[in-house]
């Protein structure tokens, strides 16, 4: 992954250079609809508002935030199907909307009916336990899990609720994978005693802080960053990651010049720490990480095919 | 932190937040001025024959989060600005009660009985005096009651409610609400299943949109907003226009009041109508802390314990009630202002509304983040702040404060918003439509967000046509997504049981409850109609 990500750096400077004259020459023919794959509140609704204020800021752009949350970035990937393509429409969600989302056929959707634009960060994925519950190890979890009831695991997105399928099945254990809504859902589901266990995506990093919450495997194909120890899931015998990116797409066919001052603009914003975004992405993700151009293309298309090959792992 | 530390840190988020603007280099906090704008607009709206607290908080939410936007820092202002609505409402809706003998909002009613005769004898002054102080007096104990239980609620909650029985809960709040709102509860369970059906459109775990009727613009659900500022605005705003047709004029010239004597309350005077206060402030309290039941019932329910122990007690050539006893007057405005407090119990404890006002409540935290009301808000956590609790003692901060705006300016106040009973109906309506248009569009940029309001505001109106109460649709509306959550978490949590509704004492509990209730105001309605 870091060598992927070095990639990304390095293709995101050429297409930045090789794309900042015809990015230049680029502004929007009218105010822009920038559509939010999440519910208003809450983090992720959060660094997208303040990317849209920084870019009005910036470039005196009239941007207008409008919340198309569900099916994890889906509808929104669906509402820009007949959007204009000239640059005044698009949207941030999550790359799992692109792989795991048009996976399976039935969004009628593939990755090629968008345009990716640019990533904001790297989705801090952990599979964590309250720390009540005494297990500072996975394999003190699997312990429980064999000896006790069957345990509760929340997860917050289906390619997760596969992941954790998978991840119980190398282990040997059975059990109930329940849906919940969102980090802060997981979260109190897991201090209410609701669940015992569950892949969390940056929410839970203060509750790690505060010892209340334990990190026992990271999701991600690099190590974490508050527990940097804990195992990897390639580590416990899944082949798949949980690398999942927030990122900004737009409809398919969309004018190139925008797509590269877009990919340019935010990236300068999330990368910046003095900006309003950067702090908050500093603050929940450790930073933003923006991959942009043929790198972003390469992972969304290596990603479409793993989450089919998770999806026929865990349907068997 | 300590529990104390969290008290101190919560009024500390409302004094030393960000600051409105400076008064002679003092940093004036803004949610204290919210605080304040939202109760001067509660009284106006209460005082205005037609208009309601809940509608000011509907049409004001959007507003304010377009103007505040999405983040915590909006929260205690904008929630500030609400409650202070709640509050100023109560005590605005009496005036027009006690002056033209027309309840400016339903639960004023019984403060007509004997407001108005209070009125006629030129006694105006000390009756808006007795109505202020009773009202105000019913508030604050019903917030102190809410201090004081909402975490124990709230821990019994997270000790012994699992999802299975969080999901039979739900149930039981539904069927309640749909069996004493409105008085039928055959029309309150229909108004609670149209709430269901229209909040379960375009949601689901699958990947193609649900009820659709496979066109795009219901793959995407209606949005809350659209939904009960139509049911619950536009509907009533087109049932009025009809009242208005049918009579014309409704509210032509008024009398001048003239008002003679003595009109000061004396500390005598403020003895005798302290029993009623209390009796009647322990009446709303718990009447409000039970999802459903309105202000409306706790005014009635107030002013009949009233009589009957004036009836007992009444002094020497006084009035009975409802001839201008300012015992009735005391005894009404307690009690339906007591439930403004305590109808915060289930929405802090539990996550789930009680009335019209308690829906906006939640409606704030879930539109602006960083807050979800429920039993983890109240882990009084040690090492690290829990941020959410921090924000509760600065929500009680913003009730004290409101309480205390209403204890001293409240009186003038209402004196001042006279004036509002005087605004005819023909300006008001459209005055209040386009701001519920105004109020939509600002939080959905889109005509299609316009026309659902539209619609709902049509189905709103033939709901009222039919005297069907659009509270339990609201509600339902509100809880649908929760109840189809944990309906679906308790279901894989228990390993598929599809029994998980029975799978503890505790949920059978609350199912038989439910079915207890619904069936009792069935019998009731019938035993009613029959002796009618």
């Amino acid at each position: 992954m870091k060598k992927l990500l070095a990639i990304g750096a390095i293709a995101l400077g050429y297409s930045i250079a090789a794309t900042a004259s015809l990015a230049e020459d680029w502004t929007p023919p009218g105010p822009i609809t920038m559509h939010i794959a999440f519910p208003p509140g809450g983090g992720s609704d959060s660094q997208a508002r303040l990317i849209a204020e920084e870019l009005e800021n910036r470039f005196g752009w009239t941007i207008t935030p409008q919340n198309t949350p569900g099916k994890a970035g889906l509808i929104m990937a669906k509402e820009m199907q007949d959007a204009p393509t000239d640059g005044t429409v698009f949207g941030i969600g999550i790359s799992e909307a692109l792989d795991y989302g048009m996976a399976d056929g039935t969004a009628g959707m593939t990755p090629d009916d968008v345009t990716p634009i640019v990533t904001t960060t790297l989705a801090e994925v952990a599979f964590v336990v309250p720390a009540s519950k005494g297990w500072e190890t996975f394999d003190d979890f699997v312990e429980a899990a064999k000896s006790g009831e069957t345990l509760r695991v929340g997860a917050i997105t289906p390619k997760i609720a596969d992941v954790t399928y998978l991840l119980g099945k190398a282990a040997g254990i059975d059990m109930n994978i329940t849906m919940v809504q969102g980090g802060s859902g997981m979260i109190n589901a897991l201090y209410a005693g609701d669940l015992d266990a569950g892949f969390v995506a940056g929410a839970h990093s203060k509750g790690v802080k505060a010892g209340e919450l334990v990190e026992l495997v990271s999701g991600m194909s690099r190590p974490l960053n508050l527990t940097p120890d804990a195992p990897l899931l390639a580590d416990l015998g899944v082949p798949y990651n949980l690398d999942i990116y927030f990122m900004y797409f737009g409809p398919k066919d969309m004018d190139s010049a925008a797509q590269a001052q877009l990919a340019q603009s935010i990236s300068e914003i999330v990368l910046d720490e003095t900006t309003k975004a950067g702090a908050l992405l500093q603050a929940n993700f450790g930073g933003g990480e923006a991959i942009s151009g043929e790198a972003l293309q390469t992972f969304i298309d290596d990603s479409f095919v793993s989450a089919k090959e998770l999806m026929q792992a865990a349907s068997e | 932190m300590q529990p104390l530390d969290y008290v101190v840190a919560g009024m500390q988020a409302v004094i030393f937040g960000p600051a409105a603007f400076e008064l002679l280099g003092v940093p004036i906090p803004l949610t204290l001025v919210m605080v304040f704008a939202g109760v001067v607009t509660g009284i106006l709206v209460g005082a205005t024959p037609g208009l309601a607290g809940p509608m000011a908080m509907a049409i004001s939410l959007p507003i304010l989060i377009s103007f505040f936007g999405y983040n915590v820092e909006a929260l205690l202002p904008v929630l500030g600005f609400l409650i202070g609505i709640m509050k100023g409402a109560t005590l605005g809706g009496a005036v027009p009660a006690i002056l033209f003998n027309t309840p400016g909002t339903p639960d004023a009613y019984m403060t007509t009985l004997d407001g108005y005769p209070l009125t006629q004898k030129g006694q105006s002054r000390k009756a808006l005096k007795v109505a202020h102080l009773s009202s105000v007096s019913g508030d604050t104990f019903s917030d102190i009651a809410l201090f004081v239980c909402a975490p124990f609620v709230a821990l019994m909650v997270e000790r012994h409610l699992d999802f299975p029985e969080k999901t039979a809960l739900l149930i039981l709040s539904l069927s309640f609400i749909a069996a004493v709102i409105g008085g039928s509860p055959a029309k309150g369970l229909i108004s609670v299943a149209m709430g269901l059906i229209a909040v379960f459109i375009g949601g689901g775990e699958d990947f193609y949109p649900r009820l659709s009727l496979g066109t795009d613009a219901l793959a995407g659900g209606f949005s809350i907003m659209t939904a009960i500022l139509g049911v619950l605005i536009v509907g009533a705003v087109l049932k009025e226009y009809e009242d208005l047709w049918h009579k014309s004029n409704l509210f032509g010239a008024r009398e001048r009041i003239i008002d003679h004597g003595d009109q000061r309350l004396t500390r005598a005077e403020i003895l005798r109508i302290a029993p009623y206060v209390g009796q009647s402030s322990l009446v709303g309290t718990i009447i409000g802390a039970l999802p459903g039941i309105g202000t409306t019932l706790a005014a009635a329910l107030g002013y009949q314990l009233g009589r009957a122990r004036y009836a007992r007690r009444r002094p020497e050539g006084a009035p009975a009630f409802g001839e201008g006893a300012i015992e009735g007057v005391a005894a009404t405005e307690a009690a339906n202002s007591s439930v403004s407090g305590s109808n915060l119990i289930p929405v802090l404890g539990l996550g789930i509304p009680g009335n019209a006002a308690a829906v906006f409540i939640i409606l704030a935290t879930d539109s602006i983040g960083g807050f979800t009301p429920g039993p983890s808000v109240f882990r009084f956590s040690e090492s690290v702040v829990n941020t959410e609790l921090v924000l509760v003692f600065g929500l009680f901060t913003a009730m004290l404060f409101a309480n205390f705006v209403n204890w001293t300016f409240g009186g003038a106040f209402m004196r001042a918003a006279t004036v509002m009973v005087r605004v005819p109906k023909r300006t008001l309506l459209p005055v209040v439509l386009l701001l519920t248009f105004t109020a939509v569009y600002a939080q959905e940029p889109s005509m299609e967000s316009l026309w659902f309001t539209l619609g709902f505001g049509i189905l709103g109106y033939l709901m009222r046509k039919v005297d069907m109460s659009p509270l339990p649709f609201v509600i339902a509306f509100v809880l649908g997504g929760s109840l189809e959550n944990s309906a679906r978490q308790a279901f894989s949590a228990t390993g598929g049981d599809p029994y998980f509704l029975f799978s503890s004492w505790i949920a059978i509990f609350f199912l038989a409850g439910s079915v207890v209730t619904v069936v009792l105001g069935l019998r009731q309605k019938r035993s009613g109609s029959t002796q009618a």
